[in-house]
């Protein structure tokens, strides 16, 4: 898992999964990330405009420092349309279109940054003043070199989310997230290096939070690999915090 | 027995007088509520609003009508509350466009020219 920036989740949604969370019209969103895996810290940095409050765009970059040199690992696009809504008093649901293309970057020692991807993805969400519900799909097609032949991922994850506490619209509110994150891989020969890598399943397990005050949000979660299925590693544990501001 | 009932008296109108000053007091009070009429209350049930984070997107737009103040959101129940100078009064299309636009639904809307109770934030 890992083509893209590592955080990408809009305001209250699955920190790892994709979400179906959109802006109000006209609501600019900034976020900083880190994110430590392998032994490396991963950090990024994103904006998000909600175009109208139900088409939101969003630009991500990420870099690493792997071995004190500073590499853009990543620089994304993405945008997310609501393409169906409901609600109730305190309760909003939501089906959500979501498509991400990362753009080639430059590294001579980052793997992933000359591959470009495009994703397609549709998400939804249930949001209440005590329960969250999420679930999402998602299919990834990436190229790079034209003689590499790069595995298509196809992703889904479910979250469940409590608020234990139903605080006051000026009060600190916290929700806790349990994510299950799964991603199928497709066969990848790299005719570059002579290299095959077959494919196969993972699922991981990805308890967070998210906690807010007023525009201000936190955002955390450990991910670690619960199983994985023929020439696919397990999801390495990695762990991940970032800070959104809405304005 | 002319000496009790003078104390009696004299008791009597101290807590009249007591009785009276509290009342003043009271309404005095009240005048500093009391709308002159400047003012004008609007209430919103949204539909929707299930986090603060959320509803702060609606906070900004109310924030922008022209002459907006006292604003307040009761998210537990469900409401917004603010008021708006009595001569720039919002329609009520544009109150729904706005709850729209922030991502809700504005079920009922409500106006008044008194200000609506607000239950305090816990």
């Amino acid at each position: 898992m890992g083509i893209f920036a590592a955080t990408s989740a809009f305001a209250h949604e699955p920190i790892y999964g994709l979400g179906p969370e959109t802006l109000p019209k006209h609501m600019h969103a900034i976020e900083l990330g880190v994110m430590y895996n392998l032994g490396e810290f991963e950090y990024e940095v994103g904006y998000a405009y909600g175009i109208t409050q139900n088409w939101t765009v969003r630009v991500d970059a990420s870099a690493t420092n792997r071995s004190s040199s500073f590499d853009v690992r990543s620089v994304t696009l993405r945008t997310k349309y609501a393409l169906w809504r409901k609600t109730a008093p305190g309760v909003l649901k939501r089906l959500t279109a979501i498509a991400i293309v990362k753009f080639p970057t430059r590294s001579s020692i980052e793997p992933l940054a000359n591959i470009s991807a495009a994703t397609v993805g549709i998400a939804n969400g249930y949001e209440s003043r005590r329960w969250y519900y999420f679930s999402d799909i998602g299919y990834t097609y990436s190229w790079a070199d034209p003689n590499d032949r790069l595995g298509s991922k196809m992703s889904y994850n479910l979250a469940g989310g409590i608020r234990p506490i139903k605080s006051g619209y000026l009060k600190p509110d916290l929700v806790i997230l349990i994510e299950i994150n799964g991603e199928l891989s497709g066969k990848t020969t790299l005719d570059s290096t002579n290299e095959v890598l077959k494919g196969g399943n993972t699922l991981a397990m990805a308890p967070g939070f998210l906690l807010s005050y007023r525009n201000i949000m936190l955002k955390g979660g450990i991910q670690f690999g619960i199983a994985n299925t023929k020439y696919i590693n397990k999801v390495s544990s990695n762990g991940l915090l970032s800070l959104e501001y809405h304005f | 027995m002319k000496n009790k009932n003078s104390s009696i008296t004299i008791k009597v109108m101290v807590l009249l007088l007591l009785v009276v000053s509290f009342l003043n007091l009271e309404a005095s009070n009240l005048k500093t509520t009391v709308n002159d009429g400047s003012k004008t209350y609007i209430k919103i049930w949204v539909d929707g609003m299930a986090c603060p984070f959320c509803a702060y997107g609606l906070e900004k737009k109310i924030k922008k009508i022209d002459s907006a103040g006292d604003f307040f959101v009761e998210i537990n129940e469900g409401f917004i509350s603010f008021s708006v100078n009595s001569k720039k009064i919002p329609s009520e299309k544009d109150l729904k466009t706005i709850v729209k636009e922030a991502g809700f639904f504005a079920r009922k809307i409500e106006i008044s020219q008194t200000p609506f109770e607000q239950i305090a934030n816990e």
